[in-house]
């Protein structure tokens, strides 16, 4: 069994090269992540669709359900998976990062990648350095700790790629995952968000395939 | 003071003051020995030297013209100069490679065939003076043209390189004057510099014509390569977001690669700005182990073609309920599909049910549809038939309009 066990991969039936492109990329995942079933297609809208826990949605736009993880490949027609690449996993100071970080890690292990911890700080105001480390909050820099602990238990080739003042938090997480040639960015949505979570703009935005995990509250209840 | 000299040495003026001191020198003492020895090569040789003397201060001179930076009168600099300069060295190595080569053997047909004398009368009094001074030339020359051509190859300095290789030429010949020397003090063979400074004079030319090629290349701005262009549209899409690479050109500025691309994307000049970005430092990861040190990138994104077509949906409408028909007859509505960037991005329904199946596949063809989708394959007769208007029917996955994106 793989570390990311989805209990079940669904992908949205649709005819022609869109269609295509998500069977090809469910059943990339489910080859990786567990031998045991096949992805699954359902017609119709996502919204309704009765998935049990920890289930994957494979989709070609964005769904506002939470109490799934959700990939959005973003047009491409495979997940780059070659040698060299990684898995961007975008953290702030709050706890919803190191929701990713556990999923994103778990991805990175199944599909034998690099994980690359991003962050974008504002710069201290009155600090010269140009050492990111040094404009890092202390939320932030607990978490880049937490983070390096989880990659180093899987045994994984890990990185902390902290760039200062980005023009924007989703310019930032856009460029390093192209950068650093991420597979794909994970992320998970911050509970107390009313408007313009990264998340949506992310998936609004970003060429680079993204994973939002599951919002572990939802799906508890 | 010390660490003015060391950055000094360093710089690309370290190794041409090296150039422009010795020859200073060796031409003058050249020509007063080779007229003193009687040695014909040594004095044609400090002539030489004289020239190389000259050129190196043209050197200098070049360097801090192409050290100056970009100006919005020349935008990508002055380092065609370096290119210039390559081809005017290669010319004046040819030249002398050919003059040379063609007094050599003028010499020895008039020598062997018409019974002549060796032009100059050889002297065993300055005939040592002249070996020491050859072959102190030769220890001079060969670091100072290794000292040249690193510096060249750690500036990217294509000057310095194009005058260290000619200033290898030249130890090369000063080795073969040496041969010359020796064999008259030794064996009196006053013919062995003639037929050795041939032998020298093809590896001049071949040096003059690398250098020459290498100037025009870059002035005829020839492109970098078929190999380096498909490997730099390989980096290119193998990014998320690049549909393609429609156009590709690439030529060097002096030792500069300029690389005018236009990649093919759906996403908006927000992305690609930052795609722009990204892609830069792979490119000039690959032009830099490819020994291209320099580059300037000119990309732009295009939209990929939409590939616009029009799909057709027979749809059976009963009690409410719409689904894809599982035959032509049975279509009550059909619905015909834009498609751009394979996403319906129109859907009109046209009520059908008065319609035949011909009728229907004729209205199809007025409407350029290209495919009617149904829910089961249909009869070979009925495929013909709508083929003979240019339209296939294909049998789609599911009876769910949703499937295709209706």
């Amino acid at each position: 069994m793989s570390a990311s066990d989805f209990s079940v991969v669904y992908k949205p039936m649709l005819y022609g090269p869109v269609g295509e492109r998500l069977a090809f990329v469910s059943e990339q995942i489910v080859s990786k992540v567990s031998s045991r079933f096949s992805a699954v297609s359902f017609a119709g809208s996502c919204e309704q669709l009765p998935c049990p826990g920890n289930a994957l949605l494979v989709l070609d736009r964005p769904c506002q359900r939470r109490d799934v993880h959700v990939l959005l490949p973003m047009e491409s027609n495979k997940l780059k998976v070659e040698h060299g690449r990684c898995v961007l996993i975008p953290f702030g100071s709050g706890d919803s990062s190191l929701h990713a970080a556990q999923v994103g890690v778990r991805l990175a292990a199944d599909f034998r990648l690099r994980v690359i911890f991003y962050h974008t700080t504002w710069r201290k105001p009155g600090l010269e350095s140009e050492d990111g480390w040094s404009h890092l909050s202390d939320g932030a820099r607990s978490n880049a700790s937490k983070f390096k602990e989880l990659a180093m238990g899987r045994g994984l080739t890990h990185g902390v790629f902290i760039e200062i003042a980005a023009p924007t938090v989703k310019h930032g997480i856009i460029g390093a995952a192209l950068q650093k040639q991420a597979t794909m960015i994970v992320v998970a949505r911050g509970s107390e968000i009313r408007k313009g979570s990264y998340v949506d703009q992310l998936a609004v935005m970003s060429p680079v395939p993204l994973f939002i995990v599951a919002d572990s509250k939802k799906k508890e209840s | 003071m010390r660490q003015k000299i060391k950055a000094f040495l360093l710089s690309a003026y370290g190794p041409m003051a090296a150039v422009v001191a010795m020859y200073s020198v060796k031409g003058p003492v050249k020509i007063w020995v080779g007229h003193a020895a009687g040695l014909t090569a040594i004095v044609a040789d400090g002539y030489h030297n004289e020239s190389d003397f000259t050129q190196g201060l043209l050197a200098m001179w070049l360097i801090r013209l192409i050290a100056a930076a970009a100006t919005r009168e020349f935008p990508l600099g002055k380092k065609n100069l370096a290119s210039l300069f390559k081809v005017f060295v290669g010319v004046c190595l040819g030249y002398l490679a050919i003059t040379a080569g063609f007094q050599s053997l003028q010499t020895l047909w008039d020598v062997c065939i018409n019974h002549g004398s060796f032009p100059l009368r050889f002297s065993q009094e300055y005939a040592p003076i002249a070996l020491i001074v050859a072959m102190v030339s030769v220890a001079l020359s060969i670091p100072v043209s290794e000292y040249q051509i690193r510096t060249g190859e750690r500036l990217n300095n294509g000057i310095l390189i194009a005058d260290g290789k000619e200033t290898r030429s030249d130890a090369i010949l000063e080795v073969v004057i040496v041969a010359g020397i020796l064999g008259q003090m030794i064996g009196g063979w006053a013919w062995i510099e003639y037929p050795l400074t041939l032998v020298v004079c093809v590896f001049m030319i071949q040096t003059a014509r690398e250098l020459i090629a290498d100037g025009l290349d870059a002035l005829l701005q020839r492109s970098i390569g078929e190999e380096h262009e498909n490997a730099i549209q390989e980096i290119v899409k193998d990014m998320y977001g690049v549909q393609g690479v429609d156009q590709i050109i690439t030529f060097k500025i002096g030792p500069m690669v300029i690389l005018i691309m236009k990649v093919l994307s759906r996403h908006g000049a927000e992305v690609t700005d930052i795609m722009k970005k990204a892609m830069a430092m792979p490119l000039a990861r690959y032009l830099g182990k490819q020994g291209f040190e320099d580059g300037k990138f000119f990309i732009r994104f295009a939209q990929p073609d939409p590939d616009a077509r029009r799909r057709a949906v027979a749809i059976e409408r009963t009690n409410g309920i719409s689904r894809v028909a599982r035959r032509v007859g049975e279509a009550t509505h059909i619905a015909i599909c834009d498609i751009e960037h394979d996403r319906v991005v129109r859907d009109p329904v046209e009520d059908v049910h008065r319609l035949n199946p011909a009728q229907i596949a004729e209205f199809l063809a007025q409407k350029n549809v290209r495919e009617i989708v149904l829910s089961e394959s249909p009869m070979d007769s009925m495929r013909k038939k709508f083929r003979e208007f240019g339209i296939e029917i294909v049998c789609g996955p599911s009876t769910d309009l949703s499937v295709y994106e209706l």
